[in-house]
């Protein structure tokens, strides 16, 4: 395979890092709405969001973004292929993070809640000086391992005409006929833009791990 | 609206074909690749890493690459090897290969949940290691990793929609052929949604049911 | 023969061996990394005796007892029970670990039995596997074990089902099975409330009676006093007190052990 053609393999992967970030900012987001509409105690909105969650896990990702991409796109507004799929990703993404986040609102120990409290601090103080920088501590290695996941889901976004790594990696076999070597190199790709991930990841978890209470 | 259903029932019989196809695929991929991903599992502890690394390699590549870029490297790949396979054959090889290397840290994690001192107990009692893993972790590791193998087996059926990048006629590939001739891709879709919605949303809740029943028990 | 070369080999005198000498340990240590937990255990257990070991936690007891077995194998020193010798220092086989525990039975704090088998299955497996009985023969001396320690009644019943007090009688029950001429027992009324532990401790005392060799790691000073023939004190990592129960427990002769039975004695 001629260094063209692994060159424009190459060319895919900003596209991918790209995506990757934009769908995980837009579910950290996102997802921390859900979220508080999942524990605000106020009944009508925790059912809302249990059962957006709910359905937004049901559906496979590439359904979502035909639906977006095809569905919208061709009927009700221009939407661009990767518009589609940064929202599409975005809101699976979300749903996702509600639950990680829920779990992680668990996992900080309640009595954190009840000294807070103890103390006299305004509802807001707490939220942020005590709950929120140990809700992200704890969520850090789901969030983390989420994020590999995602990474890798991004291919599906190539179906629509995304130019990232899996969407280049298809044109080539076409050009050159050669799958196994195109599709295994775009396969190391994928495996290689996540070490970093799952090492900055391991940091950070030793780092924090001491600073939660359990 | 009328039309919409009057659509949908035109056309459900022809998705239906396809989301038969894909329960198919999904199925057989599950019932070959979670006895592998046992077996993977098992090897793993080898003490000897002549038989650990291949293993390993395996594992990483079945979790590492995207399903999508194996299905391709599968499909438009072996051929170029002198292997061709069916589409349905290219994609149950991804798939089994997917499901072993994810379900083995699976069946990892839920052999180590079990109580080290069920493991004392056996070495008390002399039992060799055969009969260790045969009698006392494995019926005891397999349970406690069942809600977390349902929720793969989930996710696999999700996943069995990419296979229309292979030309298998499942259930995505289907709802594309109607979307292009009719152009109604909005309603074809949301029909495609829902279809899965319909299996995938019961299905979470009781697996969400028997990750809870399952915690009592311990 | 072999007998006398695997003890000469170790530098026990093999007359002892004669004696009835079921236990030895000489310079017992064992570290954990950087860490010594033990060091320079000697110890004799002669046949039918009951012994105690008692300390503050953290001195070594459990570890100690669980080197006897060696679930947690010594880093050095010289182990003998029965007919098997080790040399801590010398790398262990796996046929020199199953020889040592043929005759070893173990009872643990968390009582441990297999929850996912009756509790008939519980006793009867091991006979199955490791004595190769068949099941029916199995079954009937697990049965009769069962009617000794009183839980004939709950042979067909799940693990869940039963207190823990009936726990450790089944798992008691499970480890004679195996028909042992030692038994260990690791802090086993530990998990108990005082009323389920006296159930199990009688069940210990009744053994003691009928002569079985018992190594008992308790907190449960009254019956170290009473039951055993023998009590150990130790602290930090080390046996600081040693001989026949009623002196030791009474009138013990070193500050440390002075210390810690007053704390507990008082309570």
């Amino acid at each position: 395979m001629s260094g063209e053609m692994l060159y424009t393999i190459l060319g895919g992967i900003q596209w991918t890092v790209l995506l990757t970030i934009t769908s995980l900012a837009v579910g950290v987001l996102l997802g921390a709405v859900l979220c508080a509409m999942r524990t605000s105690g106020i009944r009508l909105l925790d059912g809302l969001a249990a059962a957006l969650i709910l359905v937004l896990r049901a559906v496979p990702p590439i359904v979502w973004l035909f639906l977006i991409f095809f569905g919208i796109g061709t009927g009700i507004m221009q939407v661009s292929p990767f518009q589609a799929a940064a929202i599409g990703l975005g809101l699976i993404t979300a749903a996702n993070m509600a639950e990680i986040f829920r779990g992680a609102l668990a996992a900080v120990h309640k009595g954190q809640w009840e000294a807070a409290q103890a103390l006299s601090m305004p509802a807001r103080w707490r939220l942020l000086d005590v709950i929120a920088p140990q809700l992200l501590r704890v969520s850090l290695p789901s969030i983390a391992s989420y994020a590999i996941g995602l990474l890798k889901d991004t291919a599906i976004a190539s179906t629509i005409g995304v130019p990232e790594i899996a969407f280049q990696a298809t044109h080539v076999s076409q050009v050159t006929f050669q799958g196994l070597a195109t599709f295994a190199f775009a396969g190391c790709l994928y495996i290689a833009l996540s070490i970093p991930v799952a090492w900055a990841s391991r940091w950070a978890d030793q780092r924090m791990r001491l600073r939660v209470a359990r | 609206m009328n039309e919409t259903l009057a659509f949908w029932q035109q056309t459900l019989p022809s998705l239906l074909d396809g989301f038969r196809l894909s329960l198919q695929v999904t199925g057989v991929s599950l019932l070959l690749g979670i006895p592998l991903g046992l077996l993977l599992a098992l090897g793993l502890r080898s003490p000897h890493l002549v038989l650990r690394a291949p293993l390993l390699a395996v594992i990483e590549v079945g979790r590492g690459a995207s399903v999508l870029v194996l299905l391709q490297f599968v499909y438009f790949g072996l051929p170029t090897t002198g292997f061709t396979l069916s589409a349905f054959a290219s994609v149950t090889l991804a798939f089994t290969w997917c499901t072993a290397a994810y379900t083995s840290e699976i069946l990892r994690a839920g052999m180590e949940a079990v109580p080290q001192g069920q493991r004392e107990a056996a070495q008390a009692l002399r039992f060799n290691g055969l009969d260790t893993l045969r009698l006392i972790i494995l019926p005891q590791g397999l349970p406690i990793s069942i809600p977390a193998l349902l929720g793969f087996a989930i996710l696999m059926l999700q996943a069995s929609s990419l296979a229309f990048v292979v030309a298998l006629p499942e259930l995505m590939s289907k709802a594309q052929l109607i979307g292009s001739n009719t152009f109604q891709y909005m309603p074809i879709f949301i029909l495609v949604a829902l279809l899965f919605a319909v299996i995938c949303i019961p299905a979470t809740v009781v697996v969400g049911y028997l990750e809870r029943r399952l915690g009592r028990h311990l | 023969m072999q007998t006398v070369l695997k003890s000469v080999t170790a530098g026990i005198n093999p007359a002892q061996q004669r004696q009835n000498v079921l236990v030895e340990v000489r310079g017992l240590g064992k570290d954990y990394g950087d860490t010594t937990v033990l060091n320079d255990i000697n110890l004799s257990v002669n046949k039918g005796e009951v012994i105690a070991i008692i300390g503050p936690s953290g001195s070594g007891k459990s570890t100690l007892l669980r080197c006897v077995n060696l679930l947690d194998p010594p880093t050095r020193g010289i182990l003998r029970v029965g007919d098997t010798t080790i040399d801590a220092s010398q790398p262990l086989s796996k046929r020199q670990v199953l020889e040592l525990r043929q005759p070893v039975g173990m009872v643990f704090q968390s009582f441990n039995l297999f929850p996912h088998l009756s509790v008939l299955r519980n006793v009867s497996i091991a006979q199955e596997r490791v004595l190769k009985r068949d099941r029916k023969h199995a079954d009937e001396v697990s049965r009769q074990l069962l009617d000794r320690v009183g839980l004939l009644s709950k042979a067909d019943q799940y693990p869940s089902r039963c207190s823990g007090g009936q726990q450790q009688r089944i798992a008691i029950a499970r480890a004679l099975a195996l028909e042992p001429s030692l038994m260990l027992f690791d802090e086993p009324t530990s998990a108990l409330d005082p009323e389920l532990g006296l159930e199990v401790l009688n069940v210990m005392q009744e053994l003691a009676t009928q002569g079985m060799t018992m190594i008992v790691v308790t907190h449960e000073m009254h019956f170290a006093e009473s039951v055993s023939d023998r009590v150990l004190i130790m602290a930090d990592g080390r046996v600081i007190e040693e001989g026949n129960s009623a002196q030791v427990m009474r009138k013990p002769q070193t500050e440390r052990a002075q210390r810690f039975l007053s704390a507990v004695m008082n309570r």
